[in-house]
């Protein structure tokens, strides 16, 4: 054999080899956190979805979501984050324990109507895609339990309004890992991630 | 052998600095209209509308500066929850550019507008 495809292969080899053996490292639980073993999570909440119903966290039972901020009229970085999100939709979209909810940042203007006709126009499954508003503090005060993970890591640019994050929360309302919707190929990393929260359930 | 690495070194060349038609025209896409009517125009189901196979480009350009410079407006009856953006500051040129590349979206679609017709068009629109 010559020896340049034999280095070739070896090189190959020792790179494939370990990564088959190894499983995943298990998700971790983020937040902010008093002691390394903390695991915080999503106090309960109380908003209104696209046909008016009440949203809250009996609404998720024994459900993982993913979920985002945005608003129906925004002219920016939303419509590409709301693209990512149905692309995560319709790849779980035969699966029942996962489910979607899209907070309006908007709450004047995004009224139950105007959600619901945003919703129709994505051909969506109301049950599993809520999309809701509420009382503005209560939006806003979530989004800060949900976005701490996200100011807390060096690597991202802050700025709320603006991130466009995409966040994964399991069964027990623990935030297990997140995205920046804006970007496809970080979207494509979190979708593994889901599969194996649901493995790992 | 000299001979197919230029062959190869200049289809590179091509695809990066865009051999696609109207390349400014669809920097001005990206910039401006991407976020909604997606990379290659490929719209998101029927929240924001495909511009490949938009009617409007195909048959009536001539509508389009209007659009792009004064947006639409949102419905007050709530049925169109998205709206589009006004650009009031788009200059000829680029319009024209903008159009073309629009134009150059469609399928089976060779022609082209002229500076002259455009300047018309946004003329008309004020
Ligand atoms: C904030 C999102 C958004 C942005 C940015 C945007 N559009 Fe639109 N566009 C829309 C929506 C929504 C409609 C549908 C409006 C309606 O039907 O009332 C639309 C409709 C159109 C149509 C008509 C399509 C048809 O066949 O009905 C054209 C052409 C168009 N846009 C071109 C553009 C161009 C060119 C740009 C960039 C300069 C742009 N749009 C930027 C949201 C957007």
């Amino acid at each position: 054999m010559n020896i340049k495809i034999f280095a070739l292969l070896l090189i190959g080899f020792s790179v494939i080899l370990p990564s088959c053996k190894q499983s995943p490292q298990p998700l971790p639980y983020l937040g902010i956190k008093e002691n390394p073993d903390d695991k915080p999570s999503i106090p309960d909440f109380n908003f209104i979805d696209q046909l008016g119903r009440p949203v809250n966290a009996e609404t998720f039972k024994n459900k993982i979501y993913l979920t985002d901020f945005f608003f129906t009229s925004c002219p920016t970085i939303c419509p590409i984050v709301t693209g990512q999100m149905l692309r995560i939709y319709e790849h779980f979209a035969k699966d029942d324990r996962v489910a979607f909810l899209s907070h309006s940042i908007d709450t004047r203007h995004d009224s139950v109507p105007r959600l619901k006709a945003y919703a129709d126009k994505l051909h969506i499954n109301d049950d599993k895609w809520r999309f809701v508003t509420g009382k503005k503090e209560d939006i806003f005060g979530i989004s800060k339990n949900y976005m701490s993970i996200v100011l807390e890591d060096p690597d991202t640019p802050g700025g709320f309004n603006h991130s466009g994050y995409i966040i994964l929360v399991d069964k027990d309302r623990h935030i297990r890992a997140f995205c920046n919707g804006t970007i496809p190929e970080d979207v494509d990393k979190l979708i593994p991630k889901i599969q194996q929260l649901l493995d790992s359930e | 052998m000299i001979k197919q690495y230029l062959i190869f070194f200049s289809l590179l060349f091509c695809m990066y600095m865009g051999c696609a038609p109207y390349p400014q025209g669809k920097a001005l896409y990206k910039e401006k209209c991407a976020n909604c009517h997606g990379d290659k125009g490929q719209g998101l189901v029927s929240l924001y509308p495909s511009l490949k196979t938009s009617k409007i480009i195909r048959s009536s350009p001539g509508l389009i500066p209007c659009l792009v410079l004064h947006g639409t407006p949102q419905d007050s009856n709530y049925l169109n929850p998205v709206k589009m953006p006004a650009n009031p500051n788009i200059s000829e040129a680029d319009m024209t550019n903008l159009i073309n590349y629009l134009l150059s979206l469609q399928d089976n679609q060779r022609h082209s507008v002229a500076l002259d017709s455009v300047r018309l068009w946004m003329d008309a629109c004020n």
